[in-house]
């Protein structure tokens, strides 16, 4: 697995809200064509997690880096220093070398490693960019709490996500001679709506979909700006299990027919276990476990954590 | 399909726009045409003025429903941007020959150049050359005051555009406060005459066509509406342009406009520059329907005037805020005039109530009402054509019920 391409890797994620580490020192990596899925009981910190590494908050440690080229990077130092309680207080400033007090060779190999790594290691440089960057580097996200553009058809919910890719300039977008762009556009949305099984209802408003379809066209809103990686911060919550089952064949499927990559944050572990590759646990903020699916059903942490003992018992 | 259905609307818009400026050129030389007509139709009639104005501030409702409609920016900065446009225009254009006039107290204007003699210049001052000297000079002087409005709403946007909702609100309409004190500074005098008007610059009037001291053909309620409905299509085309889409994101939801690539700053930036240029504009225009320039006159009162007239037609309808503008100004310039005048009926029975002032008293219960029971405005969020869509598609359903 590890021959793949990589997609995503978070080191040494931090997320400091005052006294409360929301995330704590979280790594973890995405790689190609992979479904992973960041679980975890209430309150663990995963769409913190996501907000990190989407760019809405700026992580308080850590280093993000998105098909290898590090896009978010962070460190404790300054006005954050006194009251930082994360585990990795001096990672990413010029002074940093490891703990385990490498010499000669191997501290200058990981040196030369670092620094392939990350153009800006050993530096107190600060990435901080904002969630339309990252978008436009090739990472879409979906919400927690639906997000549509509300007053917007269902067609022009997926059209408005199709701006960043647009090449015309604004004069003539305003004045109306990027016809060309503008209609391969409309038939690309065409086309997604289509995927998604939304075509019927393209003209109607957004909020009034049923509760299931508007999931689907937040999917398709992300996809619409030609993700590599796409985010979903828990595509089933308040589904019913039929429904969460027909979520589950979209997931698979938008996975195949586009090559996507997928990190979802899930609490329905029917559909976790289901489609996932990999699984990170998160509790409290902190990585507990990782692993296959089976592995993850199998560790005492999680259970303990998380599934709960009488499901252990079942088991 | 789809092309041709909006190819087609956009024909329509255009005759339909083309059929209007030709009414109203017809209505305001019918005095000439005919022998005689009622006095409603005399060039000092309270139509014509109620409609030059009206066309002024339509402009200017929608700037500022671009901004506070379709990109849920609640600034009332309007009147400041207004009075930057109405003095780069009067500045630029008061003619040379009264300029020693117009700034007699500072001993003549720092500003020693003037558009319409420039072209006078060129094209000669007098017969055709006149007039498109004049043309070009107010076209220039006009674009001119949108990009001073322009270059002022970005450097205020720096700072400003970080705040949000009734916040934002607060800072500019400090800044049209600030803007209104610094016009009226003494040291300025020289550039903006203190605070006394600038006047005698080309005005509506100056485009009716004169031969031998007698007018041929009137033009003055004809350029404001011109001018102004070129301004609006191109507000339209931009709020239906793929950047107008993502002015509506950013209002709908800022948080998922953001998540899906769309840069707030810049296009809040965008937003209100825009408005901005049309308020300008709408400045300058406002500075020709009253013939002169005073910066006392962009008050906070004028703002909340055209905000009024945005809420009553429509929050984020374009239509709606046209029409809104023409009731708004109809009825505070015309209709409810018979309120403030004392009236003794034939008996000798003086009608309670009117006098002086009393129309602003039942202006505002109007006001009350629409806002009370129209909450969302004349049109709502909708533009005329889905409205009256809407109505056909009802009557429809309503007509197959019956049978």
């Amino acid at each position: 697995m590890s021959e793949r391409k990589n997609i995503l890797r978070v080191e040494h994620a931090t997320m400091q809200f005052g006294g409360v580490v929301a995330v704590d020192d979280l790594s973890l990596e995405v790689n190609e064509g992979e479904i992973v899925a960041l679980i975890g009981p209430n309150g663990a910190g995963k769409t913190t997690a996501f907000n990190v590494i989407t760019g809405v908050y700026q992580p308080t440690n850590g280093r993000v880096a998105f098909l290898d080229e590090t896009i978010i990077r962070n460190h404790p130092q300054g006005k954050m220093k006194k009251s930082y309680k994360g585990k990795h207080g001096d990672m990413y400033t010029a002074e940093y070398a490891p703990e385990e007090a490498l010499s000669g060779e191997a501290l200058n190999a990981w040196r030369e490693g670092e620094k392939a790594r990350d153009a800006h290691a050993f530096t107190a440089h600060v990435l901080a960019p904002t969630p339309d960057e990252i978008t436009k580097l090739g990472m879409a996200r979906t919400f927690q709490n639906i997000r549509l553009w509300k007053s917007q058809t269902v067609f022009d919910n997926v059209l408005i996500a199709k701006h960043l890719r647009k090449e015309s300039g604004f004069f003539s977008a305003a004045f109306h001679t990027n016809a060309k762009e503008e209609a391969a556009q409309r038939a690309d949305v065409e086309r997604l709506l289509e995927l998604v099984g939304l075509s019927d209802v393209k003209n109607e408003l957004a909020t009034s979909l049923p509760y299931g379809k508007q999931r689907r066209l937040e999917i398709a809103r992300a996809l619409a700006t030609d993700p590599k990686l796409l985010l979903l911060d828990e595509p089933a919550a308040g589904m019913n299990p039929q429904e969460t089952d027909e979520l589950t064949a979209f997931i698979g499927e938008i996975r195949s027919r586009l090559g996507l990559t997928i990190l979802l944050i899930e609490h329905h572990m029917d559909l976790v276990m289901g489609i996932s590759d990999r699984i990170y646990v998160l509790d409290f903020g902190e990585l507990i476990a990782q692993g296959t699916p089976a592995e993850i059903q199998n560790d005492q942490r999680v259970i303990d954590a998380y599934l709960g003992v009488s499901e252990d018992a079942e088991n | 399909m789809l092309k041709n259905e909006s190819k087609r609307a956009g024909r329509k818009a255009f005759l339909g726009i083309v059929i209007l400026l030709a009414g109203i050129v017809v209505l305001e030389n019918l005095n000439l045409w005919l022998p005689s007509v009622p006095s409603i139709l005399l060039p000092t009639s309270q139509l014509f003025v109620v409609l030059k104005k009206a066309a002024v501030y339509s402009l200017v409702a929608v700037s500022m429903n671009l901004l506070n409609g379709f990109t849920g920016l609640f600034s009332l900065g309007q009147a400041g941007f207004m009075l930057l446009g109405a003095y780069t225009y009067a500045i630029l254009t008061v003619p040379l020959s009264v300029k020693d006039q117009v700034y007699y107290l500072y001993g003549g204007s720092a500003v020693k150049f003037s558009l319409p003699d420039l072209f006078w210049g060129i094209f000669g001052s007098s017969g055709a050359g006149y007039a498109i000297g004049l043309v070009l000079a107010v076209l220039i002087a006009l674009i001119l005051a949108g990009l001073v409005a322009a270059g002022f709403a970005y450097l205020i946007g720096l700072p400003v555009l970080r705040l949000k909702s009734d916040y934002l609100a607060i800072a500019t309409l400090g800044f049209a406060e600030i803007l209104r004190a610094i016009f009226q500074w003494q040291k300025l005098g020289p550039v903006t005459n203190g605070a006394n008007m600038i006047k005698s610059f080309p005005i509506f009037s100056s485009f009716n066509i004169k031969s031998n001291g007698a007018t041929v053909l009137y033009l003055s309620t004809f350029v404001p509406f011109l001018i102004a409905i070129i301004c609006i299509v191109l507000i339209v085309l931009l709020v239906n342009s793929t950047y107008g889409r993502a002015f509506k994101a950013i209002r709908d939801d800022e948080v998922a406009a953001e998540a899906m690539g769309i840069n707030l700053a810049k296009h809040k930036m965008l937003s209100f520059v825009v408005s901005s240029f049309f308020a300008g504009v709408g400045g300058a225009l406002f500075a020709m329907y009253v013939a002169n320039a005073q910066a006392k006159v962009y008050t906070t009162t004028m703002t909340y005037e055209i905000l009024l007239i945005v809420v009553i037609g429509g929050i984020g309808s374009i239509s709606g805020s046209c029409i809104a503008t023409f009731l708004y100004v109809a009825c505070s310039e015309w209709w409810l005039r018979f309120l403030d005048k004392e009236t003794v009926l034939d008996g000798g029975f003086q009608v309670p109530l009117l006098r002086n002032g009393f129309r602003m008293v039942v202006f505002s219960v109007i006001i009350m009402i629409v806002v009370l029971f129209f909450r969302k405005g004349i049109l709502g969020d909708r533009e005329l054509p889905e409205v009256i869509a809407g109505w056909k598609r009802k009557r429809a359903k309503r007509k197959e019920a019956a049978q």
